[in-house]
């Protein structure tokens, strides 16, 4: 039995595709490429495979994470070819290590996720401003909705912004990289983030303006996931 | 893999966007400067039902199989994109490159099902595509039909310039050669039109005309161009073994309905049910052989990474050597960790044994279908399962610790009388009663029992074709009895279909060509995705129908006389209008007929196509 853990991206249309759907597809890609996985035991057995952290549907990402147990040993090497020969387009596997058994799962490292929000359309005031301001306030409070009750809470973001900043700007587009809490702890959604930026600005937050890249999950330190592991 | 901009700004706002985006493994994407015919296989329904469909994926790896050929899908928009790509002005594309439907050469749609007729006439419109035959100009791509409705072709008549009855896997490659020379020729559509109409199972609707009697019914189909045959007689592929079949199906990135390899057992069904149109019109039976389908499924497999293998057919437990190749599937799924399913199972001691090596500990439902509630009834619809085998089925099925089992039963079938529907509460209370005998041997804990009831639909090519549907009142009536006798057994679900659809399913499938103009109306009037209990309008169908001067009873609900000339009579599908006769006339009298494979029946089909499977039991 082997752990590995994968570094892959996911981009252009297959963007589109749920979480659901990408765990279905990692599961029939592992299928086709003949690397065996183990089952967990019990009435219902599922191949032991699980992704760091969920990406929504319409995010494109250069870093996205997944691990999984298998019966034999591969090549790290192997690994990435076997599964790049059979995936669909959009999903690429980029990097590969084999985990030891006392690692700490992705899922439960995952502390921080990078983003790069490109938004189109030009805005009124200076957004480099604007974002100083925003991150000057207390509190930066949003309306979210509660995943069992339907009613909406008041939260306050601040606490799970790192980094927010422009690093682009021109004609009618400027690009954010933002930093964000990520993870089961603590989440915050980029577009939420957004959308209480654009509210700051009295700026309308039209969703097919913005288009969102995942860059890269990190740990309670900020240390890259890929930075984790030994080769 | 192909996206607008614009397209991708409506991706972003609709549910599901996984069914516009194509890019999937095994979509195929070609060269499209050496292409000779552009197709589109238009299927009239979302992409989760269209890439659950068998013959979409067989049809798809034949075309694009040919060299100057290219075939895309185009299916139908839910509501939500549909709003959308109406306001932007953006006509339906295919799924692949996303070339507009309107720029190919063909657009073939296929006719599983009545109620989606208009969605093929919404989808025309949605391409910027003239949605009548006579309206469209040789700028446009020529609209085909195949599918088993189009064994009634005439409602749809005036939509489709040509319609291909029967088997399509060798007639298309034909009608694409026939294309290209047509194309290079630059001659009118007209002649492509003729040369097509020579070949067996084309039927331009264009080249005839049916005349009406002022009672409304048929008098005689006259036909405009002389060199048009009388009748078109079907398309059969005689060999399935070596008929294509996809070893690389398309892998949906969503989920869809079915997510699995499927491979065919068998086409046709020798037990001659007879309400059954798939078991008249696929006739023969015709078999793959067990080599065949295991090369195929173990191929499938491999190529796609799907953990369920499913088998298709009318009847998997008619399949000659079905016991010896369920083992085997069986060892494959064992060291692959992948499932059987095999739908349209009799329940025998051999299925029920084999269920439950597959389904273990994951039993779910069972389903099971009777059809009618009494032996009279299932005699007259030669529906060859007695008391007997239904009741031991479900004590076996009992003691295994199924917690659910499904019956299915038809209402408004020819000589029902209300003693048929005591036979459904009877079976219900008996198989309950038997619960209550057996449970302290049952595995599980409960058991529950689901009937479901469907209304009978006369159906084009079978032995009850002249029979009336019962009206909507009946079948109300019909099932407020059921529900009261059904909701007093403790442990029983009932549930039915609504009598306003069947009914206009029943007035799609004897329609003739002048119903055109109702189903044009009945779009117009809003009217999609009929199929769907939550879309399905009755009182816009009703309001298009008066618009329109048709009536529904006269297609749905009058008894058609035996002598009457039928719309679909210039259909020749093999099965003889005296087996047809004979059936609705010993069924008249309560007496069955054998399944074929015992001795021949005389069907008539094999003055078409050699018939193996006649005498082998």
């Amino acid at each position: 039995m082997s752990k590995y853990l994968i570094k892959f991206t996911k981009c252009s249309i297959i963007r589109y595709i749920s979480h659901l759907d990408l765990m279905r597809l990692f599961h029939r890609a592992f299928k086709r490429s003949r690397i065996s996985l183990t089952y967990s035991q019990g009435f219902n057995p599922h191949p032991k495979m699980s992704f760091a952290q969920p990406l929504s549907l319409g995010y494109t990402s250069v870093g996205e994470y997944l691990e999984f147990e298998t019966l034999k040993e591969y090549s790290n090497n192997e690994v990435m070819e076997r599964l790049n020969l059979v995936m669909p387009a959009g999903i690429k596997v980029t990097d590969c290590w084999k985990l030891k058994n006392n690692n700490k799962t992705a899922a439960a490292l995952v502390c921080w996720g990078s983003y790069e929000i490109t938004c189109q359309g030009d805005f009124d005031q200076p957004p480099g401003q604007a974002v100083q301001s925003f991150l000057q306030q207390n509190q930066i409070l949003i309306q979210k909705p509660q995943k069992k009750r339907k009613e909406m809470t008041e939260i306050d973001i601040k606490p799970l912004i790192s980094q927010f900043k422009i690093i682009e700007e021109k004609q009618g587009q400027v690009k954010f990289l933002v930093v964000l809490r990520a993870g089961s702890q603590a989440n915050l959604n980029p577009e939420l983030l957004m959308a209480a930026f654009y509210a700051y600005m009295q700026k309308i937050y039209v969703k097919e303006d913005v288009s969102i890249k995942r860059l890269e999950l990190f740990d309670q330190t900020q240390k890259a996931l890929y930075e984790i592991h030994e080769r | 893999m192909v996206l607008t901009e614009q397209l991708d700004r409506l991706l972003s706002q609709v549910e599901k966007p996984g069914r516009y985006i194509g890019g999937e493994l095994h979509s195929v994407y070609k060269d499209e400067n050496n292409i000779a015919t552009r197709i589109g296989f238009a299927f009239p329904d979302t992409y989760e039902l269209g890439m659950s469909y068998v013959g979409l994926q067989i049809l798809y790896k034949v075309l694009n199989d040919l060299d100057q050929v290219y075939c895309e899908r185009l299916f139908a928009p839910a509501l939500d994109m549909e709003i959308l790509i109406r306001q932007k002005r953006l006509p339906l594309f295919t799924l692949e490159t996303k070339t507009l439907a309107i720029d190919l050469d063909m657009v073939g749609f296929t006719l599983q099902y009545e109620l989606a007729y208009t969605n093929i006439i919404n989808m025309l419109d949605l391409a910027g595509i003239p949605i009548l035959s006579r309206d469209r100009g040789k700028e446009h791509p020529f609209i085909m039909a195949g599918g088993p409705c189009v064994f009634n072709p005439e409602p749809m008549a005036d939509f489709f310039d040509f319609m291909v009855i029967g088997d399509g896997e060798e007639i298309l490659p034909e009608i694409c050669k026939v294309h290209r020379q047509w194309k290079k020729s630059g001659r009118d559509k007209k002649e492509f039109l003729l040369t097509l109409s020579s070949f067996q199972g084309i039927y331009v609707p264009s080249f005839y005309q049916p005349v009406y009697r002022t009672d409304g019914t048929m008098e005689r189909i006259e036909k405009i161009e002389d060199k048009a045959p009388k009748k078109v007689t079907k398309c059969i592929v005689s060999n399935l073994t070596e008929a294509p079949f996809s070893t690389e199906p398309i892998v949906p990135l969503i989920e869809v309905v079915h997510d699995r390899s499927v491979v065919e057992l068998f086409r046709g069904c020798s037990r001659g049910c007879r309400f059954c149109q798939a078991g008249m019109i696929y006739r023969p039976v015709r078999e793959r052989s067990k080599d065949c389908i295991l090369e195929l499924a173990k191929k499938q497999l491999a190529s796609t990474g799907h953990d369920e293998l499913s088998l298709l057919s009318l009847s998997t437990n008619d399949y000659s050597q079905i016991e010896n190749l369920v083992e085997q599937l069986m060892e494959m799924g064992k060291e692959n960790n992948v499932s059987l399913s095999l739908p349209s199972l009799r329940l025998d001691s051999f299925s029920l044994r084999v269920l439950e090596e597959i389904q273990g500990y994951k039993k779910t439902g069972l389903t099971f279908a009777p059809e009618a509630g009494t032996q009279r009834l299932r005699d007259v619809i030669n529906k060859c399962i007695t008391d007997e085998d239904i009741y031991e089925a479900m004590k076996q099925a009992i003691i295994l610790g199924w917690p659910r089992v499904k019956l299915y039963f038809m209402i408004g079938l020819p000589t029902e009388t209300y003693e048929d529907l005591d036979g459904i509460g009877q079976i219900a209370r008996n198989i309950m009663d038997i619960y209550k005998q057996y449970r302290y041997k049952q595995k599980g804990g409960r058991f529950g029992l689901t009937i479901s009831v469907s209304n009978f639909v006369p159906k084009a090519h079978t032995p009850f074709q002249w029979f009336p549907q019962d009206s909507t009142e009946s079948f109300h009536a019909k099932h407020i009895y059921l529900k009261k006798q059904l909701q007093s057994i403790r442990g029983v679900q009932f549930n039915y279909h609504n009598p306003g659809q069947s009914q206009i399913e029943a007035v799609l499938a004897r329609g003739d060509r002048r119903l055109g103009k109702g189903i044009i109306r009945a779009w117009e009037l809003g009217c999609k995705f009929d199929g769907w209990r939550e879309q399905f309008k009755y009182d816009r169908w009703i309001q298009a129908f008066t618009e329109t001067e048709m009536n529904p009873d006269f297609y749905a609900n009058r008894e058609i006389g035996l002598n009457e000339m039928l719309p679909w009579d210039l259909v020749d599908n093999g099965v003889s209008r005296e087996f047809l006769l004979s059936e609705w006339d010993k069924a008249m009298k309560g007496q069955k007929t054998q399944d074929c494979r015992y001795g021949c029946i005389g069907c008539g089909i094999n003055a078409l196509n050699s018939c193996e499977r006649m005498g082998t039991l």
